[in-house]
């Protein structure tokens, strides 16, 4: 992108679009460390897990963004990427291995990424992969409270989103309002990796799973909150642990995270 | 106006030019030119084993080898892990087991410490060099996994939810067989060990006797 703003000359409107692709890059939100009960069994009569305050994402990496990396990191291209780290799945929206095409917008999330390739884009930008656990905190808040959970709205946002039929394009990140914290898209958008993806448990083994299969978890032990959340996130969690580290999936993003000093 | 927006730019490439130095320096997931595409070993993962020899998962020696991950405080699953795998070197001529290495990845670095490890091998009587137990940064174990296929999760008490499978990978890093079952190896697990070690003899003896 600075190469072109220095052939361009058109330094005013460039300059500008290099401030909002940093501002868009770089926008992380705080979100305070607590007690948090999460929809996963502790495995002891805890009823909460303490997670440490973190730096999120506002929004997930967009397909502007992952192409500066993977022009920054060729070994990251689509038909670089050896099948071990990226299914042949990778970016198949995209034009080319370095070109979004006019079919892809660029401030769409980046989807059909592996988890290796989201890992690798956060490593590059000194950050990682949020927990579930980081996740989850994050997205129990709606615009007004921290933890929406017991509230029907929450609830009917996300059941919502799964109605809708899965082949309209996808929007652009940052339409939706915020939540409390300022993060936007955790529902609604598309689904994202977390780094302990095959830490859930639903399945024993990842590859020996066809389709998610919910009803394995909830006969395999306790879920802590009610039935229709259970439904809405049990969906995200049967969906992670049944991918393949190297699986792509057009409706499976991410965006990172950061430790953050208490 | 002018001088704001040579600023702007010149932060920009600034910040391009980090991300390329963390880049550089970053433990990457690089594809290696000299490793298959479907071979695990394309991962480059730093391993610290038992006797405190720092190597890389990759680094074997040419031999097939058969993977699992475990933790020295497991009480069930681990120790019938390495029941199996004995069960499995000997239902082995010595001639095939000395093709084959075994590597065990802790899924508990934090706890389990060269020395920790070390000790384990001596109470579990693992003396054969061809055994190694390893572990690997927090965030390289939850790679090795991902790359492997298994699944760990640790609990409130230090135990850990996880899968107990054995990965058989050929002597350049691909996957050719996984085994879940415990105890007696299954057959057909068993059979494929067998058969990548036969091949790994037939190819050396042509490569000895010159053809």
């Amino acid at each position: 992108m600075t190469r072109w703003c220095h052939w361009s000359g058109r330094w005013l409107s460039c300059a500008a679009a290099l401030l909002a692709a940093q501002v868009l890059a770089s926008q992380t939100v705080l979100v305070p460390g607590g007690e948090f009960q999460s929809i996963l069994p502790t495995g002891t009569k805890a009823k909460t897990v303490h997670v440490a305050a973190f730096r999120l994402d506002a929004e997930p990496v967009t397909n502007q963004a992952f192409l500066e990396f993977v022009r920054d990191r060729p070994e990251w291209q689509r038909g670089q990427v050896p099948g071990v780290f990226a299914d042949t799945g990778y970016l198949r929206q995209w034009a080319s291995a370095t070109d979004l095409g006019s079919h892809v917008q660029p401030l769409q999330p980046v989807t059909s990424v592996s988890w290796f390739a989201a890992r690798a884009y956060c490593e590059a930008r000194g950050a990682r992969l949020p927990v579930w656990y980081e996740w989850e905190m994050a997205a129990a808040a709606d615009e007004q409270r921290r933890d929406a959970r017991n509230h029907a709205g929450w609830q009917q946002q996300i059941l919502n989103w799964y109605s809708h039929p899965s082949n309209r394009p996808l929007a652009n990140i940052g339409e939706q309002p915020p939540n409390v914290y300022g993060i936007r898209d955790l529902h609604g958008l598309v689904w994202e990796w977390v780094e302990d993806f095959n830490a859930l448990m639903i399945s024993a083994d990842s590859r020996e799973q066809g389709d998610p299969d919910i009803l394995k978890y909830c006969g395999s032990g306790a879920l802590a909150l009610e039935d229709r959340e259970n439904y809405a996130l049990a969906m995200r969690l049967a969906l992670l642990s049944s991918l393949q580290a190297n699986a792509t999936t057009g409706n499976l993003g991410f965006r990172c995270a950061t430790d953050a000093p208490e | 106006m002018l001088s704001v927006c040579c600023a702007l730019l010149v932060s920009a490439t600034q910040q391009v030019d980090t991300l390329a130095a963390q880049s550089a320096t970053a433990s990457s997931t690089v594809a290696s030119s000299s490793w298959p595409t479907d071979s695990l070993y394309q991962a480059d993962v730093p391993l610290e084993t038992s006797s405190g020899l720092k190597t890389a998962f990759a680094a074997g020696n040419g031999h097939a080898r058969i993977v699992t991950m475990f933790y020295t405080h497991c009480p069930m699953a681990c120790p019938l892990t390495i029941d199996t795998l004995r069960n499995l070197d000997a239902a082995l001529s010595p001639a095939q087991r000395a093709r084959l290495d075994v590597l065990l990845l802790s899924i508990d670095p934090g706890r389990d410490t060269p020395q920790v490890l070390r000790a384990l091998a001596h109470e579990r009587r693992i003396e054969d060099p061809r055994w190694t137990l390893a572990r690997a940064s927090d965030a390289d174990t939850r790679k090795l996994a991902a790359l492997l296929g298994i699944q760990y999760r640790v609990l409130d008490t230090g135990e850990f939810d996880h899968s107990s499978v054995l990965i058989l990978l050929d002597r350049n890093g691909r996957v050719i067989a996984r085994s879940h079952q415990l105890g007696v190896p299954a057959a057909e697990f068993v059979a494929a060990v067998k058969q990548i070690l036969d091949r790994d003899a037939a190819t050396s003896d042509g490569q000895r006797s010159g053809t």
